[in-house]
């Protein structure tokens, strides 16, 4: 409920900057390289951005793109072909984003034709170095809280990605069609639930919530522990690390509503975006890894060789990426992750 | 039974009935009471489920309302491929849900079921992200289908769980009332419910009441139900619910009821009735008992009288009246007894009050161990007085001498009680004397003989009467009353006896004498005559000592006392009424010694019995007399009979008569012991006398130097009477030689023999003839000389 009113009021809010050069992005916080968007800027153009915090979120905005008025969006994998099949997003190629080229093929396909890769990265534990002295080594830390985390930890609220731990955990796939495995990794979760402090994204939950202290140990993706260190003002204070069991190996793609009235200058902010030198530039500063193989070779060697940006290759293979699921698996994981969620509100409540 | 526990026993059954009554009649109010509330509160119960049932049903008209009309359910219809519109519905269902129901989290669900019977949605107000579609959704949609029906609802319960459910027909593209059901749009929204709170509800009634519970499609008629105590709700269109608690309920309230009251009525009763009972006690039969108790105090004599009530309630009139009674009763009672205890003649105490004088003055005299003394009084020859001058001079003297003993006593330095003269009866008086020993009395005794020297003065004229008096003291001479009255008269008996006109002081030895001759009297009784008595015979001379006669004289040997004196014996007999035995015994004994005598001395010879004055003017000893007369034949001429002078001048004209009578029979009369009494020989002159008998005392008397003369005249007198004279108790020649010289005609004593047995009478025949007779020849020889 709340989600859904702080999003109303951020979009009634944004409304009135919108005009003609102007593009409205929507795009998580802190996911777009400030040097990157001045660039952009000094090129005449204005950015509008509207944040999320998890994709339900931007899913539901997405949906009514036309209302809210977004030209770009940074999505996931498997939602851009969902959407891009019900005409929802613009179809993206090298004819139109011809810096397309430097985007390597197994990323393009990932993100499929209706959105391109922007950046990728791993989902792992992001933990506090001041209060946990053993750096979390499985799932399980965060799953199954010793006394000591009780209430100290946070969950992504998200219909895969909640999913995701319990699943690598218990060594079902990350994207099972199987009822069982689903129950499974629902009880696991309903378990976990009480414990759980937040189900908010902890950069927003360290922005936004009094209780921010609090939080000792989060599931995060790759590279927010360097907004949630930002967010502390302590360097260093959170850590990152990809839990033994494995990991998603994610990607997201940047996608042009087909409701936008700003298709022109949207793909070519995503053209701008994927020349090689301002790729570089955003994922070194976003310490995420980007999929364009001529910025990757832009970048500093040491960045290049950070496991936490680029696994290494034991982790790539344990890893697994999102598939497209059906409707009634999205269907069924949104009621568990509903479920999740109500019951931790009515725990919380108690 | 006494008055408290017949009360008590009264009052129970009362109090028992009445209460019974009255836990009756509350019961039966009870019952109907309770029948209404019972039936009341369940009523209630009920409106409580239907307006349950009735909030639920609403709510989901509501929901379907909000889905239909709304903007809920549209977006979801018209664009089914967006995922997220199932959670928006989701919410939606929940925040109705929330907003119906806060506190609880309550089942709903929303199913929308194609025309295909396929489920196109569910979604439910749970946790359980895998919930799926319950049957009972999915039937009613096919039936909906079936029966074509726009709307209905249903109330469903699945083991114990109500649900309520709403369906309705749709269009799905209008999401209104299709025209035609067999439109491919066509889809059935179902809306399905728990009232938990109901179903709540309904099991506490159950449980409550033990309830059958039934749905029925129509109102139920009064024979479809099973009894009176049942309700009956719509809960919706054509949807009853019956309640039927169970047949116990009822019975067990009433149950409950009926063990209270009874123990409350069983309270009540001990209640009451302890408290009756005490009220009873303390107010009606205690002051019965204390008037109770006071009436026996009163009879015991430790209370004068009851005390005088002055409670106006009935005991207390009943107490005033027994007062009353009482008070007049017992100075009746008193004046009574005063009389009762009073001589009316001398105005003495009687023999009643002088027992109970004694009594007290005995207890009181043991308790302070003081003395008591008994002065026992009879009057000598009172009965003489009585004969010669007539009752009224006999009541006079009694009078008198009350009197006199009365005015012996007066004593200032005693008590009224201390001294007290009592009438005993006729001539007998008692004097008891209180703290006073034996000599004090002794002293009383010898003031009241003092009043009878010389007689008893009375009215100018001297009467010949005098007293003989017994003393008996505590505790010397007997512990009890009647022991110390007894032995009083016992010595009084001894002084008469002894000689009448004296004192006797009881004693031990008086009363070893008295024992004795009681029990001389007893053998007496008992005595066989022909085995312990004997007759011996004294020999009576002629001057000459020519052999005339002897006196037959009785002995008695008792064989368990021996021989015992006819002195002692004698007077007994005549006291106890042998006498009549002994006499005739003797008189027949001397009857049949008569012959042997007679053949042993050829003289005519004369035998003198003796016989008890007490015979005197008794017909019939001459009766008997002339009956042994003719039985033995004897010559009554040779026959004296001797009776003691005494006794003889004390009779009257019967006596000469009857002396006479026995004169006529042959038989002689002789005076016995003549000299002893006071008889004057002047007196004997009328008397029927052939023989007079000079005691041995007159004989001493007369026999001394010089009295020959007084001798002579005696023993002329007598002769001038033509009466014989015999000398009795004659001891020496001397007396014997005398009394010859005095013209006695015949003399006896030991001089001349001792009283000997027949046996030896022979021998002393023989001697004395030849003593006689060389006597006689010594005297003609002196004479021839």
């Amino acid at each position: 409920m709340k989600l859904v009113c702080s999003l109303f009021l951020s979009v009634l809010i944004a409304t009135p900057l919108v005009h003609a050069d102007t593009l409205r992005f929507l795009n998580w916080e802190d996911y777009l390289s400030n040097e990157v968007e001045q660039l952009w800027q000094q090129q005449g153009h204005n950015i509008d951005t509207i944040l999320f915090d998890n994709d339900q979120e931007r899913d539901a905005i997405l949906i009514r793109a036309k209302k809210s008025r977004i030209d770009v969006a940074v999505i996931d994998e498997s939602i851009g072909k969902l959407f891009g099949e019900q005409g929802k997003l613009l179809e993206l190629n090298e004819t139109n984003i011809p810096t397309l080229a430097h985007i390597a093929p197994f990323w393009r396909k990932r993100c499929g034709k209706y959105s391109v890769p922007y950046l990728w990265g791993t989902m792992g534990i992001a933990y506090r170095s001041d209060v946990i002295s053993n750096p979390p080594v499985s799932w399980k830390a965060i799953l199954e809280p010793s006394n000591q985390l009780k209430n100290h930890i946070s969950m992504m609220d998200d219909y895969t990605d909640m999913l995701a731990p319990a699943l690598f955990m218990q060594g079902f796939s990350l994207n099972t069609e199987s009822k069982y495995e689903l129950k499974q990794a629902f009880s696991t979760l309903k378990k976990q639930a009480p414990d759980v402090l937040t189900y908010d994204y902890p950069i927003t939950f360290l922005t936004n919530n009094v209780k921010a202290d609090q939080l000792y140990m989060a599931q995060v993706y790759g590279g927010d522990q360097i907004t949630m260190n930002e967010k502390s003002g302590v360097a260093g204070l959170w850590k990152y690390v990809v839990p033994k069991e494995g990991t998603i190996l994610w990607v997201d793609c940047l996608a042009i509503s087909s409701d936008s009235e700003n298709k022109a200058l949207a793909l070519q902010f995503i053209n701008f975006l994927n020349q090689p030198e301002i790729a570089a530039k955003n994922s070194e500063q976003l310490f995420n890894a980007t999929p364009n193989h001529s910025a990757k070779a832009l970048l500093p060697k040491d960045f290049r060789h950070n496991r936490a940006i680029f696994p290494d290759d034991e982790i790539m293979q344990r890893s697994q990426l999102y598939q497209e699921l059906s409707n009634e698996n999205i269907k069924l994981r949104l009621r568990i992750t509903n479920s999740i969620v109500n019951i931790y509100e009515s725990s919380e409540a108690r | 039974m006494n008055l408290a526990k017949r009360a008590s026993l009264l009052i129970l059954p009362v109090v028992i009935v009445s209460y019974a009554v009255i836990g009756w009649v509350i019961y039966e109010r009870e019952h109907s009471a309770i029948e209404k509330i019972e039936q009341n509160r369940l009523t209630q119960q009920a409106d409580h489920l239907k307006f349950s049932y009735a909030t639920y049903n609403n709510f989901i008209v509501a929901y379907l309302t909000s889905l239909i009309e709304g903007d809920a359910l549209s977006p979801y219809v018209s664009d089914s491929s967006n995922i997220y519109l199932e959670k928006m519905l989701t919410n939606h269902l929940k925040s109705a849900v929330n907003r119906f129901e806060e506190e609880r989290q309550i089942f709903a669900s929303l199913s929308i079921i194609d025309s295909k019977n396929k489920v196109i949605l569910y979604i439910e107000n749970s946790t359980d992200p895998f919930a799926e579609i319950g049957q009972e959704q999915r039937y009613l949609a096919q039936q909906m289908a079936k029966l074509k029906q726009l709307q209905t609802s249903q109330h469903a319960i699945m083991e114990g769980t109500s649900i309520i459910q709403l369906g309705t027909t749709v269009d799905l593209r209008t999401l209104t009332a299709p025209i035609k059901f067999e439109q491919q749009s066509t889809a059935r929204i179902v809306i399905a419910v728990k009232p938990a709170r109901y179903d709540e509800l309904l099991l506490q009634v159950k449980h409550e009441y033990d309830a059958n519970i039934r749905y029925s499609k129509t109102k139920l008629t009064e024979h479809e139900l099973t009894q009176d105590f049942f309700i009956q709700v719509k809960l919706s269109k054509d949807h009853f619910l019956v309640i039927e608690p169970s047949s116990y309920y009822l019975k067990d309230q009433l149950q409950q009821i009926k063990i209270r009251l009874a123990l409350i009525i069983l309270l009540s009763v001990l209640f009451t009735f302890t408290i009756l009972q005490c009220l009873i006690r303390s107010f009606i039969t205690r002051p019965i008992e204390l008037l109770d108790r006071q009436l026996t105090d009163v009879i015991a004599r430790q209370k004068d009288n009851i005390e005088f009530s002055n409670s106006q309630d009935e005991v207390g009139r009943l107490g005033r009246k027994l007062h009353s009674l009482y008070s007049a009763l017992n100075s009746a009672f008193q004046e009574s007894y005063a009389q009762a205890r009073i001589d009316s003649l001398t105005q003495l105490a009687n023999r009643v009050a002088f027992n109970e004088a004694a009594m007290s003055a005995l207890i009181s005299a043991k308790k302070l161990n003081n003395e008591l003394s008994i002065v026992y009084i009879d009057i000598d020859d009172f009965k003489f007085v009585n004969d010669k001058y007539g009752h009224e001079v006999g009541d006079d003297l009694l009078k008198s001498l009350a009197k006199k003993f009365k005015s012996l006593v007066p004593n200032p330095g005693l008590k009224p009680n201390d001294f007290q003269v009592y009438r005993l009866s006729g001539d007998e008086f008692i004097i008891l004397l209180t703290n006073q020993n034996s000599q004090s009395a002794q002293h009383i005794g010898s003031k009241v003989l003092q009043l009878f020297t010389n007689g008893f003065e009375l009215e100018n004229r001297r009467l010949a009467v005098s007293a003989s008096i017994g003393i008996a003291s505590f505790p010397a001479d007997g512990m009890r009353i009647s022991q110390l009255v007894s032995n009083a008269d016992l010595a009084m008996y001894q002084a008469k006896k002894s000689g009448r006109n004296r004192v006797a002081v009881y004693s031990n030895e008086l009363a070893k004498d008295d024992r004795k001759l009681k029990e001389i009297e007893k053998l007496l009784q008992d005595v066989n005559p022909d085995k312990e008595f004997t007759l011996y015979y004294m020999p009576i001379i002629e001057s000459n000592g020519e052999f005339k006669g002897c006196e037959a004289l009785l002995r008695w040997h008792s064989p368990h006392i021996g021989h015992i004196s006819p002195e002692t014996f004698i007077p007994i007999g005549e006291e106890s009424g042998v006498f009549e035995m002994i006499d005739m015994w003797v008189i027949e004994q001397a009857f049949k010694d008569f012959i042997p005598i007679q053949q042993l001395w050829p003289e005519a010879i004369n035998i003198s019995v003796n016989i008890s004055s007490a015979e005197l003017n008794s017909d019939r000893f001459i009766v008997q007399l002339k009956e042994l007369c003719s039985r033995y034949s004897i010559p009554a001429n040779s026959f004296t009979l001797e009776i003691t002078e005494t006794f003889a001048m004390e009779q009257g004209v019967n006596a000469i008569q009857w002396l006479e009578q026995i004169r006529q029979l042959g038989f002689q009369i002789a005076i016995d012991d003549f000299g002893t009494g006071y008889t004057s020989l002047m007196q004997m002159v009328d008397y029927p006398v052939d023989i007079i008998k000079f005691d041995k005392q007159l004989i001493a008397r007369i026999t001394q130097t010089g009295r020959e003369q007084l001798a002579n005249a005696l023993i002329d007198l007598c002769h001038l009477q033509g009466t014989t004279v015999v000398a009795e108790g004659v001891e020496t020649l001397t007396q014997s030689q005398y009394l010859t010289r005095v013209n006695c005609d015949f003399q006896q004593g030991f001089f001349i023999a001792k009283p000997m047995p027949f046996n030896k009478l022979k021998i002393w025949l023989e001697k004395n003839e030849s003593k006689r007779q060389t006597t006689l020849m010594l005297k003609e020889t002196e004479k021839l000389l």
